[in-house]
């Protein structure tokens, strides 16, 4: 049975083709509608929650702009879109796509044009910004200014097309061949020998498998993001930069899902520093946005705090330890130390859970 | 010139680049589609619920 996110994917894909019969700059309008009746036929209610709020808030901001209720608007606009996003999160069965990566997208819209770094965007660019298919549900969290510039910038490029088909081909392998078949395989391999080991060490050894099937899968899934969008002529942020590379936890998250970090660096963090001066408070404040933004539940608020601990104790403790160790043996540790604690967050929080029942 | 195209340059004599190529993407679609048939196990970060 093909997925909804399969069929979503073969959608962006036969956008292509839209994106360049349609002359000039109305390619990518042309996109966005075809979004728009892909969201409506598998999400009636998420597409006219997206739609929706596409068109009415541009307006909405011009009339503020005139009558000097800019942040009346963008509290009342931030506070609207946390709520459906929450009770979206928190009500089960009904169909939505695209909601979490459209609820951080507005917010930087409103933030940003809050600030006075961006003008009211137009209904059309705004549309056709929120509503660009093959970032729709996997992201990147790509920005308005640049994801402007770019669609004013596109133009027919042979060695764009074929490196972004590749990298859609890449993906798909990374995504269902490795990520989705082999790790899994390889889990369930080493699920069956370890029954004789504690459910707690089981748990810990099965966490550091399912993170390593979640970067392929994720990072297959944001290259074929990625590659579909370079096949529009669109080149849009890139989500990972090598993060088995990272020196420590900090160093890790910002090289792991990079557009989402730099959003809650933008948009949680900065602000709680500016109100605190404190660097904890504005990392743990961060750090649960990004865990609340995963699910709301009581599991990703001790996930949150779990992530924030390690960034702390990697950046405090850990340059103190004064045993020397050489570069090519910290290049092999760090990635195996950052993975072990990665994946040390959930059988902790499960025996957290346990002990309190 | 892709990515891929660029590695098999490197390897491999010019006339070999373009049937190499061939084979590697046939051999990856093959690959994705027979892996795609398991099903595709949801993912938090793939932003559609309740389908």
């Amino acid at each position: 049975m093909i997925t909804l996110s399969t069929m979503i994917v073969l959608a962006a894909l036969l956008a292509v083709p839209l994106a360049w019969l349609v002359p000039g700059p109305r390619g990518i309008d042309a996109v966005a509608v075809l979004a728009a009746m892909v969201l409506a036929w598998v999400s009636p209610l998420g597409a006219a929650w997206i739609a929706g709020f596409s068109i009415l808030l541009p307006p909405a901001m011009r009339w503020a702009e005139r009558h000097g209720g800019r942040g009346w608007l963008a509290a009342v606009a931030v506070g609207l879109a946390l709520a459906v996003f929450a009770s979206a999160q928190l009500s089960h069965g009904i169909a939505w796509v695209g909601g979490a990566f459209f609820t951080l997208r507005l917010i930087h819209v409103i933030a940003e044009w809050w600030m006075e770094k961006i003008p009211a965007p137009g209904i059309a660019a705004h549309l056709r910004y929120q509503l660009f298919l093959p970032a729709l549900f996997v992201g990147p969290v790509h920005r308005l200014p640049a994801f402007e510039r770019q669609c004013a910038r596109r133009r027919w490029d042979w060695p764009q097309f074929l490196s972004g088909a590749e990298r859609v081909l890449l993906g798909a392998v990374s995504a269902e061949l490795i990520g989705n078949v082999l790790i899994q395989h390889g889990r369930a391999n080493i699920d069956a020998a370890l029954q004789q080991v504690s459910p707690f060490l089981l748990d810990w050894v099965l966490s550091a498998f399912d993170w390593i099937a979640l970067y392929f899968t994720f990072a297959g899934m944001s290259a074929i993001a990625l590659g579909i969008a370079a096949m529009m002529g669109i080149v849009l942020e890139e989500n990972f930069n090598k993060p088995w590379r990272a020196r420590d936890l900090l160093d890790f998250w910002s090289r792991w899902h990079i557009s989402l970090t730099n959003w809650c660096r933008d948009y949680v963090y900065r602000p709680i520093m500016a109100l605190t001066r404190n660097t904890a408070i504005g990392l743990v404040a961060a750090m649960l946005a990004i865990g609340l933004w995963h699910e709301i539940s009581a599991y990703y608020v001790l996930w949150s705090v779990w992530q924030s601990l390690g960034v702390v104790l990697s950046r405090t403790v850990l340059p103190r330890l004064t045993v020397p160790v050489s570069p090519h043996l910290r290049a092999v540790l760090a990635p195996v130390a950052i993975l072990g604690w990665l994946a040390l967050a959930r059988p902790v929080i499960t025996l957290l859970f346990k002990a309190v029942q | 010139m892709t990515p891929l195209a660029r590695i098999f340059a490197r390897y491999l004599p010019a006339s070999l680049v373009g049937p190499a190529l061939a084979l590697a993407y046939g051999a990856m679609t093959i690959a994705v589609l027979v892996a795609s048939s398991n099903g595709t196990a949801p993912i938090i970060y793939i932003d559609v619920r309740g389908q």
